[in-house]
């Protein structure tokens, strides 16, 4: 195995772009991440193209990728498209980073990109219920609020935690999505201005979700040693890249989430623990989710995690930041895009290109980017660690 | 004149759907032969012991305990809105995603751990207009 570094990342704002198409986005995310990692289009040797759902709101199915790539100028090498609902873009990212670190190309892309608005919003609403089971739990009406909902009232009360702990994680990541210009919603919300807005699935309010979007983000790939000769920025390298699938357990045992797994399977192949990763973004497609993962991903446990967000630990400023991005429900999730969007943040929170909301001398970085549901928990997490 | 409007069932093999109103309806699962672990829905491979062909085709418990719920307030195209949805643990095992029916669909209206029992009753209406019937579960007097 060879080690991996990233050279260029980039992403398109997000948002809701109705006279933007697939090609477009794409296009966009592209070239932006060419321009980053100093290369043309022709040195890639192959792309990984992630998207979630643009075959039942567009229509464009299987080959999306060629469609995509070929209209802004990429052909002739092999594309591969990706689906793995929510965790599509890491799971492309994962395969780009397993082609290179095996030895079989030198650099390539992962790209991911999504539409998620059109004219008809009950078309976008069945799409999303489509991650799950369709045999047995989108049949049922579940939609995905309602799973987090289901999940965090049980883990609030066994926490004791209140409706103000999942506010004040809406009071952080709003406020570093304000300082991200690329962030779909750009105001730093207030405690009362999330709770007194109206209940999408109780205990979650409709600030607490990650809105519809629109929107595309890209990773080049390639050796570390190919990386010194093509590039003077700060080496960001891939220090592990774990993946799992949800498995049985019985229903009522108490055992560790997909999330978890995977966690502990990136930190060992890192040669890390919970304790050394300085900036963190989590998959927190209802924003208070992100304090069921600070404890999947080893940051905190128990009542704890209250502690942590009401302490300010998870903000920019504090000792183990997360979602310096402003995390989904203000960053923005068009599905197919997110995991790479994440990735694109941990690069340049690693560079010290993040601006405003710049972490203080990251070194180590880790992406938790889970999706779709089966059986009650994510079908599939990927966890990423990034070191300079 | 308009089409008749038609009741059409979930699924295949999801439930028992009673025939008279003497009859109750039940979840149909399935219990391994081999480690005795109960599935809903049934199931060819067992999940448990990872065995095939063991699994045989058993009627579960019609009362449940609520492990946990949500009033949800967004529903998918032709559901009713708003809704109580939760997790119903049966005795044999299974956790059942369902909708609760039977209360106001208010969050005071339901306590984990309290008893509720299965019943049939319509999910949704499809494009044509159709009632489409599935179980629900209702809280226990």
């Amino acid at each position: 195995m060879r080690d991996v570094a990233i050279i260029g990342v980039g992403m398109t704002k997000f948002g809701k772009f109705l006279n933007k198409g697939l090609k477009d986005l794409g296009r966009e995310a592209l070239w932006l991440t060419l321009k980053d990692a100093g290369i043309k289009p022709q040195q890639l040797q192959f792309a990984y193209a992630a998207n979630g759902l643009a075959g039942l709101i567009t229509g464009q199915e299987g080959i999306r990728g060629q469609v995509i790539l070929r209209d802004a100028g990429l052909g002739g090498i092999p594309i591969v498209n990706v689906e793995n609902a929510c965790a599509s873009a890491s799971t492309a990212f994962r395969e780009a980073y397993m082609m290179i670190a095996g030895g079989f190309y030198d650099i390539g892309l992962a790209i991911g990109v999504e539409k998620l608005y059109c004219e008809d919003v009950s078309k976008s609403v069945r799409a999303l219920a489509a991650d799950s089971d369709i045999e047995i739990s989108a049949r049922f009406g579940l939609q995905f609020t309602a799973f987090y909902a289901l999940a965090l009232r049980k883990f609030m009360a066994q926490r004791a935690l209140t409706k103000h702990h999942l506010a004040k994680v809406v009071v952080k990541n709003s406020y570093n999505g304000s300082l991200n210009p690329l962030a779909q919603y750009r105001r730093a919300l207030t405690e009362e201005e999330v709770l007194s807005s109206r209940l999408i699935a109780d205990p979650l309010t409709l600030y607490m979700c990650a809105p519809m979007g629109d929107g595309a983000a890209a990773a080049i790939l390639c050796s570390a040693d190919l990386a010194l000769k093509l590039t003077d920025k700060p080496l960001v390298k891939v220090a592990a890249s774990a993946m799992r699938s949800g498995q049985f357990h019985p229903p009522q045992e108490e055992h560790p989430s997909v999330v978890t797994l995977a966690a502990k399977e990136a930190y060992e192949k890192a040669g890390v623990g919970p304790e050394d990763i300085n900036v963190t973004e989590v998959h927190d497609a209802m924003a208070p989710a992100e304090l069921m993962i600070y404890e999947e991903l080893g940051y905190g446990k128990g009542e704890e995690v209250g502690r942590m967000i009401e302490e300010g630990v998870t903000a920019i400023s504090g000792k183990k930041p997360v979602n310096p991005s402003g995390g989904l429900a203000s960053k923005g999730h068009p599905v197919g895009a997110t995991g790479l969007a994440m990735i694109s943040e941990i690069v340049w929170q690693l560079r010290g290109e993040a601006g405003a909301r710049q972490v203080k001398n990251p070194r180590i970085g880790l992406i938790e980017n889970a999706g779709g549901m089966v059986e009650g928990e994510p079908a599939a997490c990927c966890v990423t660690i990034l070191k300079k | 004149m308009a089409a008749e409007k038609k009741q059409i069932l979930v699924g295949e093999g999801l439930f028992h759907m009673p025939s008279s109103p003497q009859e109750k309806p039940y979840l149909i699962g399935s219990k391994c032969k081999n480690c005795g672990f109960t599935s809903f829905p049934r199931k060819i491979i067992c999940p448990a012991c990872v065995s095939e062909n063991t699994m045989e085709e058993v009627a579960l418990s019609r009362i449940g305990k609520i492990d946990t719920f949500t009033v949800a307030y967004v529903a998918l195209p032709g559901y009713p809105s708003p809704y109580l949805q939760a997790y119903v643990d049966l005795p044999e095992g299974p956790r059942i995603l369902s909708f609760i029916t039977g209360c106001e669909p208010k969050a005071d209206s339901l306590k984990i751990g309290m008893n509720v029992e299965m019943v049939i009753d319509t999910l949704y209406k499809d494009e044509a207009g159709n009632d489409v019937l599935g179980f629900k579960f209702k809280p226990l007097a």
